[in-house]
């Protein structure tokens, strides 16, 4: 069995966000600070708070959008949500000016060209123990609020890979983003990052599995999606933030289908490679499921022992112990 | 790096990481956390937690395992680096057998670690509790004699050497003044008594159960004292630590740098024993027999000066070292000597460097004379344990040889030849059926070479030659002085290959008689 554990962290170093990590920090921080710098939002009680892929360590490179979830916390139930917008819309273009500030159904995207990335500053008002976020206007042109938990998600993650561990280590977070940077490399759009997450959620969630390596638990994740994915095509991916809600997704039943099909191939590859005995046929097994990122570099890297088409280099015999030294042992100097 | 040498150091690193994992290691591709079965004493099994991880040295030197659960109460004492990691070989452990690269013994490894930290390491006599404690980071080094300081408990005054960071612990003690008691004390309300400045604090901490970890460790063996010398380290007046420990039936000191804190601040110092007995440990297993031995040695030049010195670091103190000619600046390139003696007679320039190393007992005479008679010859031979002729002077070895043949007294002739290509040895007198190797015939043309001026002609030998010579003279004089007797009249070595046979290649030639020799390449 090849687990090549070196050779994932090496992979998952080649999925990390990089530098787009500190540009992301930086532009949250400035849309947040926007917010709570308009008065009519103070008033509202504004806390924006940092959600999405990126607020749970689980984005991949590059990231190209940052989420801002803008909570009002004094908001009542009379604010309409295209009140609210029109808020975040006065106070983005008074902070960031009307080239950098674009009005979506139910967000404000502020663009961060220098970072070539954007920010989604989406309003939110209290609703119980959860919130409420515009929802697309319907057939009569009429907003409305759709409940959500984004918070709830990133507590989940963070529970998750607290207690699923690899050599002491949260191992969770790192298999959502092979997860995903498989999603990448084999289906062409939908369903997208956050729905695979999710997926990889209710595999820990409901497959509980214990293994000693990344190749090991990226297996069984893959085994459970190939398994449930028509299922929930047909029925919908449950919310594990909202009991009864489920997932939306804008996939269509024939991107379903066609992610079906390739997470199959997917998944049978995954266990074709960790099932190799020989390390460089593995590896190249899984090179081809982790495709290449989004710098078009191949995530998983040949080990330096073995040729690029899987067979084992002669010159890289195994140094057993060390070479004896010519006068043998016992020596000084 | 090489591709192929970096593909076989992966291939390893990969080869151990794979094994460990087919015996239930979880991989994270930087650690590899496993269980390790282990027998406590009381009898029951437990099973400890290891955390493992390849480092670079790999696999030159073993992994790194360090401790995440032991299974059961376990307190963790000797074997340990201060980051936690296990010593699970030492680093004198043989590196081509590389036990580490087998994940069975590696994982046995640990387990007889667990096993004797859990009876507290029986027999081991390890004396290395400097690296207990964080290493203090200074430049140099604390030098103390042992036999001088042993002897003395308490505060002791320190010098600060001319060598950056070297410190010397005197044999010099200070006594805190008795502070005044009852009345007195109360109506004059003195200060607490301060100390000078640099003193070190020497005591003696018996056998040691585990490590000097911190100051509550040496508060503990102190006593009653410990308040005091905590309260001068914190005045800035104790700077140093000198603790004697034992461990099994070894004995040992562990010097510790102390700064102000509290509590005080502990870092190691590597210290030195500057006393006879350390100094002379590493002399040769012959010391003792030759420090008895009466050794005159003729010429005092290149060859002779270092058989001088290294018979004088071999153990022989009685040296009687006689030469002419008074040391050039161009001798020094190959003379033991260093130039600020350049001047003085040869053989007191010897005397003078032999005499730097201060190892006692000494009976060295110089003398700035030469060998030109018969008479003096027989004189020296007689007065001697052995002469060592390395005169270069043909007259003068030839009278030293016929001498040693005429009364029977050892003597050992040493020279270069050929411009250093051959260095050459030959004791006297001949025993029973020996020989000596026939003379080398000399280099058909040799250009002379001359200083400016007039003087004799300088051979063109460089100084390795010469050492190599030097050391054919000791190794027969060693022989001789210490009655082994093994080995043969002429020890002859060829350092360059030479046009004719049998100096023709690098070898060894030893007379077995005087027609027949032994070659060893």
């Amino acid at each position: 069995m090849a687990t090549l554990p070196s050779y994932f962290t090496q992979a998952l170093s080649r999925i990390e966000p990089g530098p787009d990590a500190d540009n992301a920090k930086k532009s949250h921080a400035e849309v947040s600070a926007a917010l709570k710098a308009a008065a009519p939002l103070a008033r509202l009680g504004v806390k924006p708070v940092l959600i999405g892929s990126y607020a749970r360590e689980v984005s991949t490179r590059r990231v190209k959008d940052v989420d801002v979830f803008g909570r009002l916390q004094d908001a009542d139930q009379d604010l309409r949500p295209g009140r609210a917008i029109d808020l975040f819309e006065d106070a983005l273009t008074g902070s960031f000016g009307h080239q950098r500030v674009e009005r979506q159904a139910r967000s404000i995207k502020v663009s961060f060209n220098e970072y070539d990335l954007s920010v989604d500053a989406v309003p939110a008002r209290p609703k119980g123990n959860h919130w409420e976020i515009p929802k697309k206007t319907d057939q009569d042109n009429r907003a409305s609020w759709i409940e959500t938990n984004p918070t709830r998600l990133t507590e989940l993650s963070t529970e998750t890979n607290k207690k699923y561990t690899l050599s002491g280590k949260g191992i969770y977070v790192p298999v959502v983003k092979l997860v995903r940077q498989v999603r990448r490399a084999w289906i062409s759009d939908q369903p997208g990052g956050l729905f695979f997450e999710i997926l990889t959620y209710w595999a820990f969630n409901d497959g509980k599995p214990r293994e000693i390596s990344h190749a090991g638990y990226l297996v069984a994740v893959l085994d459970y999606i190939e398994k449930e994915l028509p299922v929930v095509a047909e029925d919908g991916l449950r919310d594990p933030t909202l009991a009864g809600k489920v997932i939306e997704t804008r996939a269509t039943e024939r991107d379903f289908s066609d992610a079906i099909r390739e997470m199959t191939k997917a998944a049978r590859l995954a266990r074709t490679a960790l099932a190799e005995d020989d390390d460089c046929r593995a590896a190249l097994a899984w090179q081809r499921l982790l495709g290449k990122n989004t710098e078009g570099e191949t995530v998983f890297p040949i080990p330096e022992y073995c040729n690029p088409d899987g067979t084992r280099n002669s010159n890289s015999a195994t140094i057993k112990g060390a070479v004896t030294a010519p006068a043998g042992s016992g020596r000084y100097a | 790096m090489s591709g192929a040498a970096r593909a076989a150091l992966a291939a390893a690193r990969a080869a151990l990481r794979r094994d460990l994992a087919a015996r239930g290691f979880a991989d994270d591709g930087e650690v590899l956390r496993g269980p390790v079965k282990w027998r406590t004493p009381e009898g029951p099994d437990a099973t400890a937690v290891v955390d493992i991880t390849v480092p670079d040295r790999y696999p030159f030197g073993p992994p790194v395992v360090r401790l995440t659960d032991t299974g059961v109460l376990l307190d963790v004492t000797f074997h340990r680096e201060l980051d936690g990691a296990l010593c699970l070989w030492d680093t004198d452990e043989p590196v081509p057998d590389g036990p580490w690269t087998d994940p069975d013994l590696l994982l046995r490894r640990i387990v007889g670690w667990l096993e004797n930290t859990a009876v507290g390491w029986p027999g081991d006599e390890d004396c290395d509790l400097e690296r207990y404690l964080p290493a203090s980071g200074q430049p140099g080094i604390v030098l103390y004699d042992h036999d001088a300081i042993r002897p003395l408990q308490g505060y002791l005054r320190t010098q600060a050497m001319q060598n950056p960071g070297v410190v010397t612990v005197l044999a010099s003690t200070w006594s805190p003044p008795t502070r005044p008691t009852g009345n007195r004390a109360a109506k004059g309300r003195k200060p607490a008594p301060s100390a000078p400045r640099h003193l070190a604090y020497a005591v003696d901490l018996g056998p040691r159960q585990f490590p000097v970890r911190d100051w509550d460790d040496i508060a503990a063996a102190l006593g009653d004292h410990a308040t005091e010398l905590r309260r001068f380290i914190n005045q800035g007046s104790v700077e140093l630590l000198l603790l004697w420990y034992r461990r099994g039936q070894r004995k040992a000191v562990l010097a510790v740098a102390v700064q102000p804190g509290h509590p005080p601040v502990l870092k190691a110092r590597e210290a030195a024993d500057t006393s006879l007995a350390a100094r002379t440990l590493r002399a040769g297993t012959s010391a003792t027999d030759l420090a008895r031995q009466q050794v005159a040695i003729i010429g005092c030049g290149a060859v002779g000066s270092y058989v001088a010195d290294l018979l004088y670091r071999e153990g022989v103190r009685h040296l009687n070292l006689i030469d002419g000619q008074l040391l050039r600046p161009g001798n020094v390139i190959r003379h033991l000597a260093p130039p600020r003696l350049a001047g003085l007679p040869k053989a007191d320039a010897v005397k003078q460097v032999l005499l730097s190393y201060e190892l006692g007992g000494d009976h060295i005479q110089a003398k700035q004379s030469k060998i030109e008679t018969p008479g003096q010859a027989l004189e020296i031979l007689d007065s001697s344990d052995l002469v060592i002729d390395a005169t270069a002077d043909q007259r003068a070895t030839a009278m030293l040889c016929w001498a040693a043949t005429t009364t029977g007294r050892p003597m050992v002739t040493a020279c270069v030849q050929r411009e250093g290509g051959i260095a050459r040895a030959d004791r006297f007198p001949l025993r029973c059926e020996e020989g000596h190797l026939p003379p080398v015939p000399e280099a058909p043309y040799l250009a002379l070479v001359r200083e400016r001026g007039c003087g004799d002609a300088v051979s063109l030998t460089p100084p390795s030659a010469v050492m190599a010579a030097a050391e054919l003279a000791v190794e027969l004089a060693r022989d001789e002085l210490t009655l082994s007797r093994s080995l043969p009249a002429t020890v002859l070595r060829v350092l360059c290959p030479q046009p004719d046979a049998p100096y023709d290649k690098l070898c060894m030639l030893a007379a077995r008689t005087s027609t027949e020799f032994e070659t060893t390449s």
